[in-house]
């Protein structure tokens, strides 16, 4: 069998760029990358969402892309979390900070102690969370004995520059890009053997990478995309300064609105149902259904991105997705036309991550008192699978945080998250009731001081990132 | 409901396991703990090696190591040496530790196997420092600085399990912990729920208690002859059924592993310990008698046998509720699996961890049993699929034994993981598992399943710099191991060693 020489990426979009710059840094250079890029302008980007997550620093290093070079292409700013003001009918307000996890006090998670005494509030230990409120920001140092050196962070963004980015990169002479749409496939069961395009060019491609979100045609055929149906518009209003690193969420009964404060603007989302749109006749809002492929690799093609997992972007769960899915793909790029093991163990590896990012989402609607509306009906009557069932019953009968294997969201999520919401164990814990009490919460108040004490010396966001700026515009 | 009083039924290390790890967790909650054991009702006991998460056990309770060595007569384990398992006459270790060290972000195995299919000989175990220092019989604690090749890999011990459980009887009955000798006779239940109540002992005593932990062994006295839970048999997967046990006299140096040997019909273990060998003969008697079992493990010795065989029975599987209403069953009443990769007390571990986890009210809720089930049945099963591997790994087709796992079909999830091996050296870290990756790949590589391919990102780095980083990895290991004191001095200088005269006692 011949060794794999042809990869071709279908799709024009952030998933489309960002999985053949993947290929074009990471794969040896006897493999020829074409990317067939769209003519039109790019509508589905935005469902990925206007934050990446802390994981988004070591993905674009190793897809070539620098900080520096981001944010200074961009307007990009950094991210320490999402602010939710008002969640649910009961307008719960917390924040979702990115943060290390806490310390594990001699077999006791904090976290656990913390849920344990009502009478402890989550937040106050959370350095990023109340560093985001203050409208603080400085990069974690490297001091261990600092609060902040537990911080992760990631941005705040415009997927539409982040394409432009991607887009603009030089590429090397193995990547070739045709502006064009396909306008046939030829197909032998799941084999696709080439793809003809509007232009008259007929491609033939080893492996072929379906990026092109939930625009038609789809490359191999699979069934049709059932779930729930959103609906975004967004604007953007100027911005003499920079707001906190915090994207922020409202909801009502129509859905929810998010502010994210870039460099220069403050980019404005709304997210409902379809049908509670008001029509505009130019730009109809795109839609896009929240839906899962149980199989997105079959024969030589894969599905990715939102082609595959289209989720909610209420968190950065959708770009968590995008990131695995390339992070997957690359480590199971096929070596001829016998793919049939890869295509078995990316399916595998691609049902538990899409199950563990649709949890998380999920969450914030189970069990959480939400308005007469369609849109809260629909996303609170999607079934609650087994994994979460049993995650939110643990949690609410003992406190206890129920993990599966590589999740995307870990224990302080998902603490971070039920606290926010309010959940709080039925039963106490009598053992961790039992151990050390006064010893460890008189180190929590130690802790909650020092973070109490750093947070004053930390800068504003937007100083930060105008004196950062300032530097990288002097060094590189 | 608050729960006060649990009973422990049984002694041996589960049991001792679990009442030392209670009177720690449990000091301060007022809960008393019970453990009911008969000297009558002798434990398993012979000889046993460990996996690294022993020592997170031991110090969570706050034992210390050198102390704990010495009453357990206990050496170090860098990994167990698997000897005629692929081929006879071949050889190999699986350490407590990587292979080589990753390369822009892959792991060193595809740049193995890059060399192998472009002409290169070198094993890749030359690229395990524990390795290579347990093959020349030397030990030390990893090193501190994790960029030091001395600092990549983790040890565990290899002790006598009857002297384990005496030290941990001695710490839990210090914190509190009340022994019963005694045998159960009866066992009553509560008429609406089914919850046991209390014990009745042979010398009429009654004890009653909230909570039971079931440690008697593949018995099951409370889990499966009063609660019928269920056994789920494994026979098919793995059918030794039973073992011949005996210790010796120890000849040559001390050394820091265990050894496993293929048979006919099973395989034979080696502990080496402080004061002696143990060794075992594991075998299914469909396809070897007991008497030549018997015969293989004595004539196989390397000194002269110190005791008479101890013959033991068992049947591999798991229990199909490990809790059942009120009872918990730890250790061999939970499940049954050979000793091939020192998981038996590792199981035991996770039964107790799991257990503090998800620790029980007295009404014992079933979301409660239902999680701990669902963890548990998953370690068994995953420690399963591993030690099959071992089995069907093999070119091995001398004997009825080997030729029945040529024909077996294999569990849709270990046949995808060879295949994926074999495909590409592919080992999904998917599965939240105690053996990761690089336990798959010793044994795989160990036993000659080789994958025909590598992960197209190795061929980024011109070939001869990864020949010279090689090179200079394994050059690395040699020098440091060449440096490294022997196991039995290393033992000695940090005074875990026994005192040889009262060690034959």
């Amino acid at each position: 069998m011949s060794k794999l020489a042809h990869i071709l990426v279908c799709g024009g979009g952030l998933a489309g760029w960002m999985t053949a710059t993947a290929l074009d840094v990471q794969l040896p250079p006897s493999i020829k990358i074409t990317l067939i890029d769209s003519p039109q302008t790019q509508t589905h980007d935005i469902f990925y969402g206007t934050v990446l997550p802390p994981t988004a620093y070591q993905f674009f290093l190793s897809i070539g892309l620098s900080e520096p070079i981001f944010l200074k292409q961009t307007h990009s700013s950094f991210s320490y979390g999402t602010h939710y003001l008002n969640w649910g009918r009961v307008a719960k307000n917390w924040v979702q900070c990115h943060q290390l996890p806490l310390p594990v006090d001699a077999g006791v998670p904090l976290i656990d102690l913390i849920t344990e005494f009502e009478a402890l509030t989550l937040e106050d230990y959370l350095i990023t969370a109340q560093a985001a409120r203050q409208g603080r920001f400085i990069h974690p140092p490297t001091d261990a004995s600092h609060p902040m050196s537990r911080a992760e962070y990631g941005y705040q963004y415009l997927p539409a520059e982040l394409l432009a980015l991607f887009k603009s990169k030089p590429r090397s002479d193995r990547f070739t890009v045709h502006t064009d749409t396909v306008s046939d496939i030829a197909r032998t069961d799941q084999h696709v053997s080439a793809l003809t395009l509007a232009s008259g060019m007929t491609i033939t491609a080893d492996f072929l990478i379906d990026a092109q979100s939930q625009i038609e045609p789809r490359l191999n055929a699979p069934q049709p995309r059932k779930g729930r149906k959103i609906m975004v518009m967004e604007t953007s209003q100027p911005a003499a300064t920079l707001g906190p690193a915090l994207r922020q969420i409202k909801c009502n009964a129509e859905g929810w609105q998010s502010l994210t404060s870039l460099r220069g603007q403050n980019h404005l989302l709304s997210l409902s149902s379809p049908q509670t749109r008001i029509t505009i006749e130019q730009n109809p809002a795109p839609e896009l259904t929240l839906a899962t492929e149980p199989l997105p690799w079959r024969g030589n093609c894969v599905q990715i991105g939102q082609a595959a997992c289209a989720l909610e972007p209420l968190t950065p769960a959708p770009m968590i997705m995008l990131q695995r899915d390339i992070e997957r793909l690359i480590s199971l790029i096929p070596l001829s036309q016998d793919m049939q093991v890869e295509a078995r163990e990316y399916n595998q590896g691609f049902q538990a991550d899409a199950e563990y990012a649709g949890m998380f989402n999920q969450a914030f609607y189970v069990g959480v008192s939400g308005y007469d509306s369609e849109f809260w009906q629909d996303a609170q009557s999607v079934p609650v699978g087994d994994k979460l069932s049993r995650k939110l019953a643990q949690f609410e009968g003992r406190g206890l945080h129920v993990d599966y294997d590589l999740e995307p969201f870990d224990a302080l999520d998902w603490g971070i998250l039920h606290h926010g919401l309010g959940r709080r164990p039925a039963r106490k814990n009598k053992l961790i009731r039992s151990e050390n009490t006064e010893t460890r919460i008189a180190a929590l108040g130690v802790l909650k001081s020092h973070i109490a004490q750093a947070l004053p010396s930390l800068p504003p966001h937007s100083i930060y990132m105008d004196k950062l700026l300032a530097y990288l515009a002097r060094t590189q | 409901m608050t729960l006060k009083n649990i009973c422990i039924l049984g002694g041996g290390t589960a049991g001792w396991m679990t009442a030392a790890a209670l009177s720690h967790k449990l000091r301060r909650t007022g809960i008393n703990v019970t453990l009911i054991e008969s000297e009558q009702i002798g434990t398993v006991g012979v000889g046993e090696a460990t996996l690294p998460h022993i020592r997170f056990f031991n110090q969570t309770l706050g034992i210390n190591e050198a102390t704990f060595m010495k009453e357990t007569n206990a050496t170090f384990k860098l990994g167990i040496e698997f000897c005629d398992w692929g081929r006879l006459g071949d050889r190999y270790i699986h350490p407590f530790g990587d292979f080589g060290q990753p390369i822009d972000n892959l792991d060193f195995h595809h740049y193995w196997t890059r060399l192998r299919l472009s002409g290169d000989n070198q094993s890749l175990f030359d690229y395990s420092y524990p390795v290579r220092s347990a093959e020349e019989n030397k030990f030390h604690f990893p090193d501190n600085d994790l960029n030091s090749v001395r600092s990549t890999f983790g040890y565990a011990y290899q002790f006598d399990s009857f002297h384990y459980a005496r030290f941990l009887r001695l710490f839990a009955e210090e914190r509190g912990v009340t022994r019963v000798e005694g045998k159960v006779v009866a066992t009553h239940q509560d008429d609406k729920s089914g919850f046991i109540t209390r014990l009745t002992l042979d010398d009429g005593r009654d004890l009653e208690a909230d909570f039971f932990i079931d440690c008697s062994g593949f018995r099951g006295l409370l889990i499966e002859q009063t609660l019928k839970a269920g056994y789920q048999d494994w026979s098919e997967w793995l059918p030794c059924n039973r073992a011949v046990a005996v210790p010796c006299e120890a000849r040559g140096p001390l050394q820091p592993y265990t050894r496993a040997t293929a048979r006919k019909a099973g395989w034979q273990w080696r502990i080496p310990l402080q004061h002696r060998t143990g060794n075992g003969h594991v075998y299914c008697s469909e396809f070897i008698s007991d008497e030549e079992a018997h015969r293989t493990l004595l004539d196989t010795l390397e000194g002269p046998a110190q005791a008479d065989p101890k013959q033991l029975y068992f049947k591999t599987g798991r229990r199909n509720r490990f809790w059942s209403k009120n009872v918990v069953a730890i250790g061999l009443s939970a499940g049954f699996l050979e000793p091939l990769e020192s998981t038996s007390i590792h199981l035991i571990q996770e039964g107790i961890t799991h257990l503090i986890e998800l620790f029980p009210d007295a009404s014992c809720g079933a979301a409660d049993q239902a999680e701990y089930n669902r963890r548990m049945a998953l370690h068994y099963e995953r420690v399963r699929d591993f030690l099959l591997l071992h089995y069907v790994a093999t070119e091995r087709n001398d004997s009825d034994m080997w030729r029945y796992f040529r024909n077996l079909t294999l569990p849709d999830s270990l046949q995808a993981k060879i295949d994926a091996w074999k495909h590409r050296g592919y080992v999904p870290t998917y599965n939240q598992s105690l053996f990761l990756p690089p336990s798959w790949i010793a044994v795989f590589v160990g036993q000659n399943i080789l994958p025909k391919n590598y992960d197209i990102r190795a061929d980024q780095l011109d070939i001869e710099t990864v020949r010279q980083r090689s090179k200079a990895l394994s050059q690395a290991i040699e020098t440091h191991v060449g440096t490294a004191p022997s196991h039995a001095a290393f033992i000695k200088d940090y005074g875990a060693n026994i005192d040889s005269q009262a060690a034959r006692a």
